[in-house]
């Protein structure tokens, strides 16, 4: 790579800079293959001629043959070389375009912080991804197609004046009064374009605003108001796309126009030499051949031009939109990464924003090695933004901070990656999973040359220690326990879970009875739905999916036959009456907000809610229901529980009839296709279900509060004694989080958070009320953890919100309007009675 | 099963229990009965094992707690001491105040019998009133009132010194 790319940052370098970037070489190759193929293209010109004037003006057939052949195989070599050049083009655009999203994506993220309170992802996303192709495009292009088009044009034009230079002559000179009426359109249009480029970001702006935010939008039912916004955006991106196509005709209008004119003067002219016999009818044709001809590599060149200056346009402004210098460098050069010491010194830091606004006014703070500091304030006082601008995610205006003696805004990227490490308040978390997420810091120092506390890639054993740490341990086994696995892959572990399973219920049967129903034969399960309760078993076959058996011939047959149908499509029609009377009492937009918050307490999937509407109007009007209708019903009944869904009324007459269709539905499927489904055995294991449901051989009342937690509690203890905890755990932390960790709570999110930077264990530790999420007795856990960690070895600036965790500091330093108003021990503020003694006491 | 679920089970669904409790909640008395069909809806009833915690002391809460079956235990913990505060029993509805904004929890209730008690979450609060803003003043109201009248009884006790600003006056606040 060359240097001067190296150092140029990404945003400054010019449009054409890329055409060359690492394609010399290849563009010469093409520049070669180009003479080739204009050379070529001559040939056939000469050859018609040849053939009029020699072979059939002469009755030559000898002639004609190889006039024809040497035609043909001019033209299938100039095909050739015209796909040879092509696939140049592509490859040269498609690899710069690689480079190009790299280096602009690895641009973007180094930009600060401020830059992205104006920036959309979804903006980003558009300027990445759709701006960038046809510049790419270009880039492939900008050599061979001007060249290619030129040559030939030039070549054309030279072989017109062979034939005839007066001729020749007239006929580009009505390309040059082309040239003349066209670029004034030409720049109309493109501002046209640049205003259509920029209303069309908006809009994507918008887009992608409302959709990161849509539960913003739900929650304000600001569906209207966004409605309109984007009605006005999208009006004006209607507007410029109009007025651009206009400019965007009228420039082929113009070149018909002239492209018309040439055979007609061509024709008057070239006719009148003919006849007065200046002219050979042969030279004639060839003349009009290459005329026509000529027209290509024009109209070619023009669209390059087009394309040149709406590449330009767009490169201008998705290069303007990132033109920022990053803050800080990414990377150490001639150096190693600094081994900081860990004191920090704040000295007179302010950080003023806008109008004079001072978010820090003339801070000082000094901390030793190892000294753990807590800042406390009310909201508003500056102690996040204190504890950000140590971080380096903010850059405080005026006075400095140092980092074991040096400045942290002389320090790299990777310095602090080396030396620091942080946990957010609101933590984010990536889509992937609970392993990828714990290791993220660790992973990140790794590919920058350093190593974790834990090793470079911990181990299992540190992982657990950590999460236990964090309080995460029982969370992960129970993302483990909701696995499902192949008996025959783990035949270990299988046989070890059916141990547990009768472990379970001899030790933990009796003082878990109000949390657990265990499967049973007997008796009829109320947290499990009405199929379930009559299948008793499942299938791995997916032909005989619980959910998808409604809809198949021989179990409707077999409902028939147990007297079930009727009964159970009044179940699902009294359902539905019910769920449908509470949302027509409500406002339509309200409805839309809650739909599905409201439908998860219920059987009625939220693509089925419309015909579960209608159903319910035929109901009230008395009709009779379709057959379709029916069928929706049916299912809806089959897949209601009356533990987990309110409006369900199952009677127990009811109940007592479905759980009599078991034995019937065992005697069928043997029948019909035996060995095809698994009924529950107490000594088999059910590969359907989870390791959890395998183990409590019942299912856990959700409505039982803390029964989740008390169950994993005894499970966990049963699988160390089997020996295959780890095991459990393992797949644990290979539990899918879900996008932005969705599937987790948000005590979940903030454990993973600090999970991460115990193991990096980093030589300073800043937490910005890292443990505002968790309860109190998780809190009292992970500072202790913090205390006897870090304290002596590893500096801690930690946010601090609640105030009995104070006495684990070193120092307290109290904050008010930007400014630190007392500072010391936790027990010298108190004696002082002063700022930290009103946030205790109160006034 | 405790004999709660196993009721509702007989008569209809578990929908129409919790609505006939929350109906019978004074802060709710001027909810329209629609709102708190969905308000039913959206909130659920949990079981409580004796010796089972409702809400701690000093954890942080977006929750009210209306006690349907059973009995509670309010406790206060003060430097290793704890205190009994009360009992609470079917229909008692506490921890309003958290349907406002986060509330820190002063004491503990602790269940003492099988207790069924519902749960109500701020955001499903909210949710369900959104397009009611006469239901939320009222139950602002409600709420206000119930927090003047306490402070009032204890003035009236005498736990009101000279020059005192500052300990007393939650209503000044």
């Amino acid at each position: 790579m060359p240097k001067a790319n190296e150092n140029t940052p990404v945003t400054k370098a010019s449009l054409y800079s890329w055409v060359f970037h690492r394609n010399t070489n290849l563009q010469t190759i093409v520049i070669g293959i180009i003479l080739i193929t204009v050379a070529l293209r001559l040939v056939p010109l000469e050859m018609s001629k040849r053939i009029i004037n020699e072979a059939v003006g002469m009755k030559d057939l000898h002639k004609l043959f190889l006039y024809c052949g040497i035609y043909l195989v001019s033209v299938v070599l100039a095909g050739v070389c015209k796909y040879i050049i092509n696939l140049m083009q592509n490859f040269i655009g498609e690899r710069t375009l690689k480079t190009l999203r790299e280096k602009l994506y690895a641009h973007a993220l180094s930009l600060p912080l401020n830059y992205y309170r104006k920036t959309s992802p979804g903006q980003v996303i558009s300027y990445m991804i759709t701006e960038l192709i046809p510049v790419a495009n270009f880039i492939g292009s900008a050599v061979a197609v001007p060249v290619v088009n030129l040559l030939t044009f030039l070549a054309y034009f030279i072989y017109l004046f062979y034939l005839n230079p007066f001729l020749s002559i007239i006929a580009v000179g009505i390309y040059t009064v082309e040239v003349l009426v066209i670029p004034p359109i030409q720049k109309r249009f493109n501002r046209a374009n640049r205003e259509r480029i920029d209303n069309t970001q908006k809009v994507s702006g918008l887009i992608g605003e409302s959709i990161s935010g849509v539960h913003e939008v739900h929650a304000n039912a600001s569906i209207p108001l966004e409605r309109s916004r984007f009605q006005s955006t999208l009006e004006k991106l209607y507007r410029s796309t109009l007025i651009m196509n206009a400019y965007k005709y009228g420039i082929k209008f113009s070149n018909n126009f002239f492209q018309s004119l040439g055979p007609f003067s061509l024709l008057l002219i070239g006719g009148y030499l003919t006849i007065k016999g200046r002219f050979d009818l042969g030279a004639l044709f060839a003349f009009q051949a290459a005329y026509d001809k000529l027209y290509q590599p024009w109209k070619d060149l023009m669209e390059f031009w087009q394309i040149y200056i709406d590449s330009s346009v767009r490169y201008r402004q998705v290069m303007d939109a990132f033109d920022l210098v990053p803050e800080h460098e990414l990377t150490v050069h001639d150096r190693d990464p600094y081994v900081l010491d860990g004191s920090i010194d704040i000295r007179n830091v302010s950080y003023v924003v806008g109008n004079n606004i001072k978010l820090l006014d003339n801070v000082s703070l000094s901390i030793r090695e190892g000294e753990h500091v807590a800042l406390v304030g009310f909201s508003g006082s500056g102690k996040s933004t204190l504890a950000l601008c140590v971080a380096q995610l903010y850059k405080h205006t005026s006075g400095n901070v140092m980092l074991g003696e040096r400045d942290v805004n002389t320090l790299t990227k990777q310095d602090m990656a080396h030396n620091v490490g942080m946990v957010a308040q609101h933590p984010f978390i990536f889509n992937g999973t609970v392993r990828e997420n714990l290791l993220y810091s660790c992973d990140a120092l790794t590919l920058q040359g350093g190593a974790c506390a834990a090793g470079e890639t911990p181990s299992l054993d540190r992982i657990i220690e950590n999460i236990q740490q964090v309080g995460l341990f029982l969370d992960v086994l129970s993302f483990g326990l909701r696995f499902t696995i192949d008996p025959q892959e783990h035949p270990k572990l299988t046989e070890a879970i059916i141990h547990a399973r009768h472990e379970f219920r001899v030790q933990h049967g009796d003082d878990l009875a109000a949390d657990i129903e265990p499967f049973s034969k007997k008796t009829y399960s109320r947290y499990s739905n009405v199929i379930s309760n009559i299948t008793a078993g499942a299938s791995p076959n997916p032909e005989y999916a619980l959910e998808t058996l409604y809809d198949k011939d021989f179990f409707r047959v077999f409902l028939d036959k147990q007297d079930l149908t009727e009964p159970l499509i009044t179940l699902g029609a009294d359902l539905t009456a019910r769920t449908v009377d509470i949302f027509n009492s409500m406002p339509e937009s309200t409805v839309d907000n809650m739909l599905e918050e409201m439908l998860s307490n219920s059987p009625i999937a939220q693509e089925d809610f419309e015909q579960c509407k209608n159903v319910a109007e035929h109901l009230d009007r008395g009709h009779d229901l379709r057959e379709n209708e029916r069928t929706l019903m049916l299912k809806l009944a089959l897949a209601s529980s009356p533990g987990r869904h309110k409006l369900v009324h199952l009677s127990n007459d009811l109940a007592e009839r479905i759980k009599s269709a078991r034995k019937p539905f065992q005697e069928m499927m043997e029948a019909l296709d035996p060995g095809s489904f698994e009924f529950m055995r107490w000594r088999s294991y059910m590969r359907q279900r989870s390791i959890q449901d395998n183990i409590v051989f019942g299912h856990v009342k959700h409505d039982s509060a803390g029964a989740e937690e008390r169950i994993n509690q005894r499970i966990m203890q049963l699988l160390i004694m089997e020996g295959v905890l780890e095991q459990v755990v393992e797949m644990g932390l290979e539990f899918q989080v879900g996008s932005m960790g969705d599937r987790l709570s948000g005590g979940q999110r903030q454990k993973i958070a600090l999970a991460r930077v115990f193991l990096k264990s980093p030589k300073i530790v800043i937490l910005d009320e890292a443990t505002a999420a968790l309860d109190n007795a998780s809190q009292k856990r992970v500072q202790s953890v913090i205390t006897n960690k870090w304290h002596g070895r590893n500096t801690v600036i930690a946010v601090i919100h609640r105030l009995d965790m104070l006495i684990h500091y070193d120092k307290v330093a109290v904050l008010k309007a930007g400014k630190i108003i007392e500072q010391g021990t936790y027990e010298e503020l108190l004696e002082r009675k002063g700022a930290l003694h009103e946030l205790v006491y109160g006034k | 099963m405790n004999s709660f679920t196993e009721n509702s089970g007989q008569n209809c669904c578990q929908h129409e229990a919790i609505m006939a409790q929350l109906r019978a909640v004074p802060h709710f008395s001027e909810i329209p009965l629609d709102i708190i069909k969905v308000l039913a809806l959206l909130c659920s009833p949990m079981n409580y094992q004796p010796g089972t915690v409702l809400f701690h002391q000093d954890d942080g809460d977006d929750k009210a707690y209306l006690i349907m079956s059973g009995k509670a235990e309010l406790t206060r913990n003060l430097e290793g001491q704890t205190t009994k505060i009360g009992s609470l029993g079917p229909g008692a509805f506490v921890g309003a105040l958290a349907l406002m904004a986060d509330v820190k929890r002063l004491f503990t209730l602790t269940a003492s019998e099988t207790t069924v008690c519902l749960t109500i979450r701020r955001k499903q609060f909210l949710q369900a009133l959104e397009k009611h803003p006469s239901a939320h003043v009222f139950f602002t109201k409600v709420l206000t009132r119930s927090i003047v009248d306490w402070e009032e009884a204890l003035l009236r006790a005498g736990t009101c010194p000279a020059n005192s600003l500052g300990s007393t006056g939650v209503s000044l606040l």
